[in-house]
């Protein structure tokens, strides 16, 4: 394993248990100010103190806390709406892959779609008729998604139903479920592994933009994205309010593309040794 | 399920299967294409008969999985009539069609991709027993390993997946998933031609002892004519969708009727002859005369006709459909 690929590992873990840990180990409330301490800055500078240690935003509130409760956010948003998303995905790729024709047809044009426009005004068309709340974000995150895990899964069933394992077990007698859930995902999981790694890093940048725009995660919940749009006031004056969470940010969507690339590289050198 | 029960006293008993003027199309998939057909076989008709074992034989192309395909009732064929002891095929996907998988089984030809790469070679045996609720799923194991033994698969290679074994293996894993249920009638499909010629022989002779062991009814797919002499009864020959030569499988090896056949067995390898030239133009409409007249060395005037020959009988339960058959040279 490459030395990038453990670092990415650990900070990974890092930050999981970090977010998990929210309760324990956040020195405060994330919404507790504290108007005395107002725009401290992160620990060895001029002015900090180690009450808060990576400084507090202008109404004081310690950003450490506030970044540890809006990672659980993001990560929660990410995690769901990647598995929502592939849920969904493969229902339709199989669906599609099983009864061909018109639904094929269909499945197929829905995917162009998604695909051809930019994933933003979807996401923006749906906040404004359905409002933002957890729910609505998690599912825009799923629907983010779905596209490359239904093609994926169509056209590997359809290998399967033509050419291999899966026609065989037709010829058994085997029924759709028995096939579709035994068989072939079993087989493809790998890949659609693989496709989660590279799309999780997407839907976490995703809410981050939503949030930044004032459209996601809405006060008192905070997400990384609603952080750093906060902090983007105060850029010039005091700018750990925003960079905080956006060093986070990008250590985490970094650390899973380079688990996903390993990932996909040990998978691939499985399929060339077969 | 039903059958015409008749109590006179002699009837004669349909055969096992039987395909009556048969004919398929594969239809264009394309929306902007549709009417557009492409005949993969036109007015067969033949008939498997208990403990039988029929060949067919062909070069690719000719139709011949898609026959087996019919036979087994995986497809409904475009017209014609597919008859299993004389009554009409269930329509694929019915609950019928179902309960008929497990007596009738195929044998396909490439078992590396027929087999569930992650999933053990003992689980996949016992699967069709438990896909048909036919046995606990312990009961199942217990069976496989049966089958399993019965084929010569080594015992302590039961736990490992497919891509641990040899082709010659996992052919027989393959074998024995078949005849797990017990079924009455058997397609293989090539189920050598894939496999080296030592291993061949080997499976060859496990088919031809479990045939005669467990009586099954069998259709044999290949484009080795030695091959199909060695298991089978009789032969039939196809060629671009049609039956050209029909008979018991020594005579037609022995003494072909078709010039077709006699090319066949002329190019089998170790033969000594080189492989003729393949001249004909597939994708030319097929209207006018014998379609085998491209490549025949006994074309004749009548042959470029505008019908084109009909199978027709010849003595000693053999037919061919060739104006000039062989043996009136």
């Amino acid at each position: 394993m490459p030395a990038s690929v453990l670092c990415a590992t650990v900070t990974l873990i890092f930050l999981l248990v970090a977010a998990l840990l929210a309760d324990l180990i956040s020195p405060y409330t994330p919404e507790g100010t504290n108007l005395l301490a107002r725009l401290k800055p992160p620990f060895p500078l001029a002015g900090s103190s180690l009450s808060h240690f990576l400084g507090t935003d202008e109404l004081g509130r310690d950003i450490l806390s506030r970044v540890l409760y809006g990672m659980r956010i993001s990560f929660l948003i990410a995690c769901a709406g990647t598995v929502a998303g592939m849920t969904l995905g493969v229902f339709l790729g199989f669906l599609a892959a099983h009864k061909r024709g018109l639904v094929d047809d269909a499945v197929l044009m829905l995917i162009d779609f998604n695909a051809s426009l930019p994933f933003i005004i979807i996401a923006l068309a749906i906040l404004a008729f359905f409002g933002s709340g957890l729910t609505i974000i998690i599912s825009i995150m799923a629907i983010y998604g779905w596209d490359r895990y239904a093609r994926l899964s169509r056209n590997l069933a359809r290998a399967a139903l033509t050419e291999g394992y899966a026609s065989s077990l037709q010829t058994l007698g085997a029924g759709a479920p028995r096939i579709y859930v035994r068989h072939i995902f079993p087989n493809i999981a790998g890949m659609l592994i693989v496709n989660m790694t590279l799309n999780f890093p997407g839907t976490i940048l995703l809410e981050t933009s939503l949030s930044f725009l004032g459209v996601g995660v809405q006060p008192p919940m905070t997400s990384l994205g609603m952080l750093l749009g906060f902090g983007r006031d105060y850029l010039t004056s005091a700018w750990w309010i925003a960079v905080i969470p956006g060093t986070i940010i990008v250590a985490a969507t970094l650390s899973i593309s380079l688990l996903g690339d390993f990932v996909q590289n040990q998978l691939d050198g499985v399929t060339q040794r077969n | 399920m039903h059958y015409a029960v008749s109590s006179g006293a002699s009837v004669t008993l349909p055969p096992l299967m039987e395909a009556k003027d048969v004919s398929h199309a594969y239809g264009s998939a394309n929306l902007f294409a549709k009417g557009h057909r492409n005949f993969v076989l036109e007015n067969i008709s033949i008939a498997v008969t208990e403990r039988q074992t029929l060949g067919v034989v062909g070069e690719s192309g000719s139709g011949k999985s898609t026959l087996s395909r019919l036979l087994l009732g995986l497809e409904t064929p475009t017209s014609g009539r597919v008859l299993r002891y004389g009554d009409p095929m269930p329509a694929p996907g019915s609950q019928a069609w179902k309960a008929m998988r497990q007596k009738m089984q195929m044998v396909f030809q490439n078992p590396y991709a027929s087999l569930d790469r992650r999933m053990n070679i003992l689980d996949q045996v016992a699967e069709p027993l438990c896909i048909h609720a036919l046995a606990t799923p312990k009961e199942a194991r217990e069976q496989a390993r049966a089958y399993l033994a019965r084929v010569s698969f080594p015992p302590h290679l039961m736990g490992y997946r497919p891509d641990k074994l040899s082709g010659g293996q996992l052919q027989r894993v393959v074998i024995a998933r078949a005849l797990v249920t017990q079924p009455e009638f058997v397609v293989c499909d090539e189920p050598v031609a894939s496999l080296d010629v030592s291993v061949q022989a080997q499976v060859l002779e496990l088919l031809e002892s479990l045939k005669a062991e467990l009586g099954l009814t069998m259709v044999f797919v290949s484009h080795d004519l030695n091959v199909v002499s060695y298991v089978c009864d009789s032969i039939a020959v196809m060629h671009r969708g049609r039956i050209v030569e029909y008979g018991p499988a020594k005579q037609v090896f022995a003494a072909p009727l078709h010039p077709y056949t006699q090319l066949l067995l002329e190019s089998a390898p170790g033969s000594g002859v080189p492989v003729m030239e393949n001249k004909e133009d597939v994708t030319v409409s097929m209207g006018t005369g014998c379609r085998f007249q491209a490549r025949c060395r006994y074309k004749q005037p009548a042959c470029s006709g505008n019908i084109p020959p009909a199978l027709r009988p010849f003595p000693q339960k053999r037919a061919v459909a060739c104006f000039n058959p062989l043996s009136e040279l």
